[in-house]
């Protein structure tokens, strides 16, 4: 036995394999040293918010603490507020289960120009290591937007390899820190509440959820599109998501109200489901609803010589979710369905025209109008595409068709 | 060393001294070189007493030996009581062999068996009596009779009333006979002998499988004789084209081994090739079948196991009509099946009287069962250490949390929780009966409580462990469970090295190593993805019902690929 080990050992081949082994495993803890992590080890980053450099700094205390968060930048000036919400560990006892949904956050924030040398001051305040793969939501305030546009504040992200496509982008008119402090009520960090929000956008129709990530951000402008970010509210203990801000040339054009982002997702047929609303025309200042369960959407650009215009053929199927007046607009009788059916088709008609406007007005081309024109004719989009949206937007014309089926029919006593 | 410390009254000699000093300075007869020359006289000694013994040994062979070939001990000659002398000196020293001289007619006779091993009262009825029976004076034609037989074959046609005698004239064929338990005849006159088979000595009964149990399914399990082990396979088939070929290993033990197969069904060359490596095997002793295993295996390093062992003779009938081949050895209950699979050692016999799309679905579990067994604990440590952003937001933070509490990093705490259960498992299996019921539960309550409460470990990863376990104890190859957990920690070693990087590289040197594995030529693991092996899906990934398995496996080379309508089943050859 032991001269059969000692042969082996003796064994050119037999040392070679050795030697391969060695390396290898030697290799290997090398390979270990600078990666690994482990998951309690890191600071989840939940959120971040970008604030102009001087907001909310108005009390003595504020001020203070801006001093202590400062740091000395040898480019740049102070422009921006960087605000990283932080996942603080409760670690849990084994017999209650971890977390029971409750997360603890804390918020830290420093001021500069680059977002990265700020992350790297952050690291100042934070005895972990900051990390960004879970970030939910990047919240960025009016403010700071029309300081410098989009670019100086989002570029970062787009770049750095941690981020997530499906992030959410969210902007709000007053201080974006202050949404990070926010506690909703169902004890999850603000972060993880704006985005799961956000996420419900199909049952939501005046939460735009079409192309509004950050992936879908960087793409929108990197081809020069048009950018939507939703937009948030918060006022005492009160969030509320709805409407959207526009952007072109990664300038804020302007705010668009509810009313207008439904009509932008009927056209441009993301919506999951939809209300339309509309006044009984007997019974003046009744209100009578249609809930949409699926639809069909088919936008077409036409040409007729040099113009241009669009028919939007839109299929409906829902129900009536609510009638406020009595009896005569009940669904039994087919010849009441139809009339019934002929309102919605108009009201939902209103509410495109209504959106489409805006978005003429504005000079923007929030619903791909451009690249429909692109995909069906691209000869003439090669003649149009440079003045698009000065010129040949504003002056196009839609030709709404609605056809809507009510399902579900019967009537209540 | 010699070293002693001298303190106190020996101090008064070296009391300015160091206090440490040599003992052969003050006793020269303990010094070392003196204890090495003693020790080198003494070897010598020993080895010469040795060479003497040697010596004296050969003196006395040469004494013995009679006129004989190079490789026989001895030649029967015609006179009985030379006979006896040389078969005595053969046994000596076996104080259980018996010597039984009588009158057999008018002659002597003598029979010598081994008393455990043989049917004395077989003996009784079928030789002694009718043998001494020719020297009543009563029967006065007969002892003419007898005295008219001049060979052994006329004695062993004409008065042995035993089932089976074989005459032999060779003293080694004897000998080998009667330490098989067989009884030797010899009568004065004639220089052979008549081995008498009678043998019977203790051994089990056919009991049920103690370790391939199943539900619904014969529970006939092999023992440890070899012929009861063939007749339980020859009782199920009444086949002629069921060979038997038995082997003789082990240089002292000389076991006997028999090798199994249908000879129309067989792969050709295949049984050539398994009687081959069983003919190398060199070795004084072969007590079970693990040993014929890994000599005739080609790779003797893998962890997987590349010979199916199994206890249940439908098993072995099953795989030999598959055109495999069974190799049963004396004195073990687990026999040998080759060539071995990935996808054989997926079958279960209970897949068989299931429903077969019930038995489909516990295939694919079992499948998935052997990937958790090896990679479930490397995923966990490689998602938590390298790729948290991995999992969902709220997942990552509640093991964050779990986390939080422990203070070792994934991969030790990992490590830990496999030793720990190796340890129970290996308490379990070694531990008599009635304590493996107390060991389990210190074990249960030590994973699934007090480790978790005490804060070395987080309660996930004991889900992850006992879930790996749970994996492995679901296959049906108890060999194959073993090969899964070996391979279970360099997994869990490359993840906590390289993520999931290294898992992958492991998967990819797991999937390689098991597909170039080659039991007696066949892939061990390819076979399931040849797609020129397609149609054995069947009854691997799934099973098909009964009727439509018509053929038999592509995997093993059947002759006859047609399982049902085949004619060659029933002419013979």
């Amino acid at each position: 036995m032991l001269t059969d080990m000692r042969g082996l050992i003796g064994n050119r081949a037999f040392k070679r394999w050795i030697g391969c082994i060695l390396t290898l495993v030697i290799s290997m803890c090398l390979s270990g040293c600078w990666d690994r992590r482990e998951l309690q080890e890191r600071h989840f980053v939940l959120a971040v918010a970008i604030d102009k450099a001087d907001e909310g700094l108005d009390s003595e205390i504020g001020k203070d603490v801006a001093r202590v968060e400062d740091f000395v930048q040898p480019h740049g000036s102070k422009r921006y507020r960087l605000s990283f919400q932080i996942l603080q560990l409760t670690p849990s006892n084994s017999s209650e289960g971890p977390g029971r949904g409750k997360t603890s956050a804390s918020v830290i924030s420093t001021t500069g120009e680059s977002m990265l040398e700020m992350i790297w001051d952050l690291q100042g305040q934070s005895n972990k290591e900051l990390w960004f793969d879970h970030v939910q939501a990047i919240i960025i305030s009016d403010a700071a937007v029309r300081q410098g546009g989009l670019r100086p504040m989002l570029d970062f992200y787009h770049r750095n390899e941690e981020m997530r496509w499906l992030t959410k982008v969210v902007i709000t008119s007053g201080e974006a820190r202050k949404l990070l402090d926010y506690k909703p009520p169902s004890g999850e960090a603000s972060g993880m509440f704006i985005a799961n929000s956000l996420r419900m956008y199909g049952k939501s129709p005046h939460v735009p959820g079409w192309h509004t990530d950050l992936g879908d951000i960087s793409t929108s402008k990197d081809n020069r599109r048009r950018v939507l970010i939703p937009r948030i509210e918060l006022a005492e203990d009160v969030v509320k998501l709805g409407g959207m801000a526009i952007f072109k040339d990664e300038k804020l054009v302007d705010y668009v109200d509810e009313y207008a982002t439904q009509g932008g997702k009927l056209m441009g047929g993301v919506e999951k489901s939809a209300i339309v609303t509309f006044e009984c025309p007997e019974h003046s200042g009744r209100i009578l609803v249609f809930e949409l369960f699926s639809h069909t959407t088919k936008m077409k650009p036409h040409i007729e010589g040099d113009k241009i215009y669009y028919t939007l053929d839109i299929a409906m199927r829902g129900n009536m979710a609510e009638m406020q007046c009595r009896l005569q607009h009940d669904t039994i009788e087919s010849q009441d369905i139809h009339k019934l059916e002929q309102l919605i088709a108009d009201a939902v008609k209103k509410n495109i025209l209504y959106s489409f406007h805006i978005f003429q007005g504005l000079k923007v081309d929030a619903s791909f109008f451009g690249q429909k024109l692109e995909a069906y004719e691209p000869q003439m989009w090669e003649r149009v595409k440079d003045h698009w949206d000065e010129e040949v937007f504003p002056n196009i014309s839609l030709i709404v068709s609605v056809d809507v089926v009510i399902n579900n029919v019967g009537a209540h006593q | 060393m010699w070293k002693i410390l001298i303190a106190g009254k020996g101090g008064s000699v070296i009391k300015n001294k160091k206090c440490i000093q040599k003992l052969s300075k003050y006793m020269p007869e303990a010094s070392l070189a003196i204890a090495k020359k003693k020790l080198e006289q003494l070897q010598d000694i020993i080895t010469q007493s040795a060479e003497f013994g040697e010596e004296i040994g050969q003196i006395i062979a040469q004494l013995r030996k009679v006129a004989a070939p190079s490789n026989e001990p001895f030649l029967f000659t015609s006179v009985l009581t030379e006979n006896e002398a040389l078969l005595r000196a053969v046994f000596r020293d076996c104080e259980d062999i018996e010597f039984r001289t009588f009158d057999a007619g008018n002659r002597k006779a003598l029979l010598v068996y081994l008393k455990g091993m043989c049917d004395t009262s077989n003996l009784e009825r079928n030789v002694l009596k009718s043998l001494m029976g020719q020297t009543s004076p009563t029967n006065a034609n007969t002892v003419n009779a007898l005295n008219g037989l001049n060979d052994m074959k006329a004695i062993s046609e004409q008065i042995l009333g035993s089932a089976s005698v074989r005459i032999v004239k060779k003293a080694n064929t004897l000998i080998e006979a009667i330490m098989a338990g067989n009884a030797l005849l010899l009568i004065d006159g004639l220089a052979e002998g008549a081995s008498i088979a009678a043998v019977k000595h203790v051994k089990r009964d056919i009991s049920a499988p103690y370790n391939e149990y199943a539900l619904q399914g014969p529970d006939e399990a092999f023992n440890e004789e070899i012929n009861d082990n063939i007749a339980l396979i020859r009782r199920r088939a009444r086949d002629t084209n069921l060979k038997v070929h038995i082997m003789r290993v082990g240089e002292r033990t000389k076991t006997s081994v028999a090798v199994l197969y249908v000879a129309n069904l067989v792969k050709p060359g295949l049984v050539e090739e398994v009687k081959r490596r069983i003919g190398l095997i060199k070795k004084d002793k072969l007590l079970n079948s693990a040993t014929i295993d890994q000599f005739i295996v080609d790779h003797p390093w893998s962890p997987f196991p590349q010979t199916q062992t199994t206890e249940r003779p439908d098993k072995m009938l099953a795989a030999l009509y598959e055109g495999r081949v069974g190799i049963i050895v004396d004195g073990t209950p687990v026999e040998i099946l080759v060539p071995c699979t990935y996808n054989v050692l997926m079958q279960a016999p209970d897949d068989y009287t299931m429903q077969p799309i019930v038995a489909s679905l516990i295939r694919f579990s079992r499948n998935a069962a052997a990937f958790l067994a090896i990679y479930l604990p490397a995923i966990y440590v490689a998602v938590v250490s390298y790729h948290p952003g991995m999992l969902p937001t709220t997942m990552a933070i509640s093991i964050a949390e779990l986390r939080a509490r422990t203070p070792f990093p994934s991969f030790l705490e990992a490590i830990m929780m496999e030793i720990l259960l190796e340890l129970i498992q290996e308490a379990i299996i070694r531990l008599p009966l009635k304590l493996t019921g107390a060991a389990s539960m210190i074990g249960a309550f030590i994973i699934g409580n007090t480790v978790v409460q005490a804060g070395l470990i987080n309660p996930l990863l004991v889900v992850v462990i006992a879930t790996t376990a749970i994996s492995s104890y679901s296959m049906p190859s108890y060999h194959f469970s073993m090969a899964l957990r070996w391979t279970r920690v360099p997994m869990l070693i490359l993840a906590s090295m390289l993520g999931l990087y290294g898992v992958i590289l492991g998967v990819l040197a797991i999937t390689i190593h098991l597909c170039s594995l080659r039991s007696f030529g066949e892939s061990y693991l390819g076979g399931m993805f040849n797609v020129d092996l397609l149609s054995d899906w069947k009854d691997s990934v799934v099973r098909l019902p009964a009727k439509l398995l018509k053929e038999r496996p592509k995997e093993f080379g059947a002759q006859d690929q047609i399982r049902i309508g085949d004619s060659d089943g029933q002419s013979g050859s």
